[in-house]
């Protein structure tokens, strides 16, 4: 495993590796330095603001523009030296996904499969028929795809993509368009296909999407990697301990003694704060496991402050996101769970 | 920068199984290539486009040989060939390669796994075919058409002329029109890679061989009035144009097959050498340079 920036090693169970990988389109450093690793199995949630550089990190991967500086190793050859025999294991979406338009979806379908090094013809068709069953498209194989509407297309893409079974999916934001049934439909499909083995590699805006899908997942803003782990252990990092006590002075008065206790006897406190956004009462917010509950109670109720109610809370990715990526001077109060991660943000290669 | 992929990896991760019904064909650059030039005339069989092209390319040829009879009408069909079908094929090709980027289709055949330089020689092949079936195509319809129109017209056909070396020879009058065809596909080609959209293509083969050549044949004839060597350099550049040197070839060919044709009697402008010479440095220059931006381009639509 590479675990810091300077060594760069693989293992077998390492199915895309890039190291210090690289684009600079003039000035502009679009991917900086980025350090991913997916392995095998994983459903991977690659995540960012629009900019980020998430689908030119996808273009390097997939061979169509090149890194300015660094590799990428994929199946543990170098996609600059050993892209074809890469991208016949790989089946891709980038960005809306685009055929020819003249073509039926079926006739697409066989287009890509000699693409892909698939008999070409009728003996395709079996396989050509199995994937447009899966993504629902079998009715309109005819159909001229300039006719399909964007949740069709992106069945489609979805399709081509799952054509010659890949061992890698990689997935370009493959939810944009579709409506709430086609996002689950296409959720569900996701963790059909982890279970068959194959390792997902997905760029979502969709975060709850992702939450639900993915295992591991890599955030990237301007270019740089901020956060790469296991989604459990980030979402353990957003938990938080919400308070309401019986009076505004109650309130201070145990947001004082926690944050005096805080870093003596309680470490795993990692901020607390008063908000009062949401009710005339205001709350308080604890970012700290929600197993510590119990404690916090203890501690209130030792200085006569007793709780109103207490309740543990599940991190979301989406404050998670929002916490790593929106700028602290646009946060008003602040998001929930975001002191906890701007602790460990220095450590992005934090594994599973 | 790395920019060259090795021809069989090593790879530390071996394959894992496919799917009983995902059928994989012959791995082989060949036999890749071929599949794909397969799938490019597939695409071109399917486009709307290509069905009107080939309307217009035979109802023009059944229109135009009711008035002449071989060996004389074989002229027609070239002449036919080197205007009407020079922008038939033009428009195809600028298409099938311009097309790619117009429909964004480039990323989606780039990620599949054959090579940059495999998908455009896949075009090539598929271009070259089309040039192959139009030129085949046009001139055994305009024949048989001729033969029975001919009897409508009033116009007996002889055939006092037929030889083998006048068959030879016609043959090659046929080649020597599919390279003056192939040679402005490939600046279509090499024009639409370019510029990334068949109009760049499309606008700028048909800019060329009916504008600019033209335009540099009549500063030809002008330099002939300029004496020193500005005059020179202007007389000489019409030989080292595609249309004139395709020209200089079908008219070397011609006292072969029409030996009554006055028109095919005039004295050599070029030697044949020259003319290839001067077609096969084009063809290097277009698909060398298109090859050579293709693969090191990043696609980024």
């Amino acid at each position: 495993m590479a675990d810091n920036e300077n060594t760069f090693t693989y293992d077998n169970n390492i199915v895309i590796s890039t190291n210090r990988l690289t684009k600079a389109f003039g000035k502009l450093v679009a991917v900086n330095d980025l350090h991913l690793q997916v392995m095998r199995g994983d459903v991977f949630g690659f995540l960012g603001p629009n900019g980020a550089g998430k689908t030119t990190t996808i273009r390097m991967l997939l061979g169509l523009i090149r890194p300015t500086a660094g590799s990428a190793i994929i199946f543990g050859m170098d996609n600059a030296y050993q892209l074809p025999a890469i991208l016949q294991r790989i089946g891709a979406i980038v960005e809306t996904p685009a055929f020819y338009p003249y073509l039926s979806g079926k006739d697409n379908l066989h287009a890509v499969a000699a693409a892909s090094g698939m008999i070409s013809g009728s003996a395709s068709n079996r396989r050509v028929e199995e994937v447009l069953e899966i993504v629902e498209l079998g009715s309109q194989a005819e159909d001229a795809f300039r006719n399909y509407s964007l949740g069709m297309k992106q069945r489609l893409g979805i399709g081509a993509a799952l054509l010659a079974d890949p061992e890698l999916v990689i997935l370009d934001e493959p939810t944009n368009g579709l409506d709430p049934a086609g996002q689950f439909e296409i959720r569900q499909l996701i963790q059909r296909l982890s279970t068959l083995g194959k390792t997902i590699f997905i760029s979502s805006h969709f975060l709850h999407d992702i939450q639900q899908v993915c295992n591991r997942v890599a955030i990237l803003q301007k270019g740089n990697l901020i956060k790469q782990g296991a989604v459990n252990k980030l979402l353990q990092q957003g938990e938080q301990i919400i308070i309401r006590l019986n009076s505004i002075n109650e309130t201070e008065q145990a947001l004082t003694l926690l944050q005096q206790n805080k870093e003596r006897e309680y470490p795993w406190i990692a901020h607390v704060y008063m908000d009062t956004s949401k009710q005339n009462m205001p709350i308080l917010r604890v970012d700290a496991p929600r197993t510590r509950s119990a404690e916090v109670n203890a501690l209130l109720a030792q200085h006569n402050l007793f709780a109103a109610e207490i309740h543990p809370q599940e991190g979301s990715l989406e404050e998670i996101f929002l916490g790593l990526t929106t700028p602290p001077a646009s946060i008003s109060p602040p998001r929930p769970g975001m002191a906890a991660l701007a602790r460990d943000s220095s450590d992005p290669q934090s594994g599973p | 920068m790395k920019s060259s992929y090795r021809a069989m990896p090593e790879s530390s991760i071996p394959p894992a199984s496919r799917a009983s019904s995902v059928l994989m064909g012959q791995q082989d650059y060949v036999s890749v290539l071929l599949r794909l030039t397969g799938m490019e005339l597939y695409k071109i069989r399917r486009r709307m486009m290509s069905k009107v092209l080939t309307f217009i390319g035979i109802m023009a040829t059944v229109s135009l040989f009711g008035l002449f009879a071989l060996p004389e009408s074989l002229s027609l069909i070239t002449q036919l060939l080197l205007t009407l079908g020079q922008i038939l094929i033009i428009i195809l090709v600028s298409t099938i390669v311009g097309g790619e980027y117009t429909d964004k289709t480039v990323r989606l055949m780039l990620t599949r796994g054959p090579t940059r330089t495999q998908l455009l020689l896949s075009k090539i092949g598929a271009a070259a075919d089309a040039v192959v079936l139009c030129v085949v195509g046009i001139t055994l319809l305009g024949i048989l058409t001729g033969f029975m129109l001919n009897y409508i017209t009033g116009i007996t056909p002889t055939f006092d002329f037929f030889s083998m070396n006048w068959l030879g020879h016609a043959l090659l009058y046929m080649l020597i029109t599919m390279l003056g065809l192939f040679t402005y596909a490939m600046m279509a080609l090499f024009l639409s890679t370019l510029g990334r959209a068949t109009a760049a293509g499309m606008a700028g083969v048909l800019t060329w061989s009916f504008l600019i050549e033209p335009a540099i044949s009549v500063i030809g004839l002008f330099g002939r009035t300029i004496s020193g060597p500005l005059g020179s350099f202007f007389q000489a550049l019409p030989a080292y144009l595609i249309g004139p040197n395709i020209s200089v070839l079908l008219q070397n060919d011609s006292p072969y097959i029409f030996p009554q044709s006055p028109g095919a009697q005039v004295p050599q402008a070029a030697t044949d050498i020259h003319a290839l010479l001067v077609l096969a440095v084009y063809l290097v220059v277009f698909i060398g340079i298109a090859l050579w931006v293709n693969r090191r381009r990043d696609v980024l639509i």
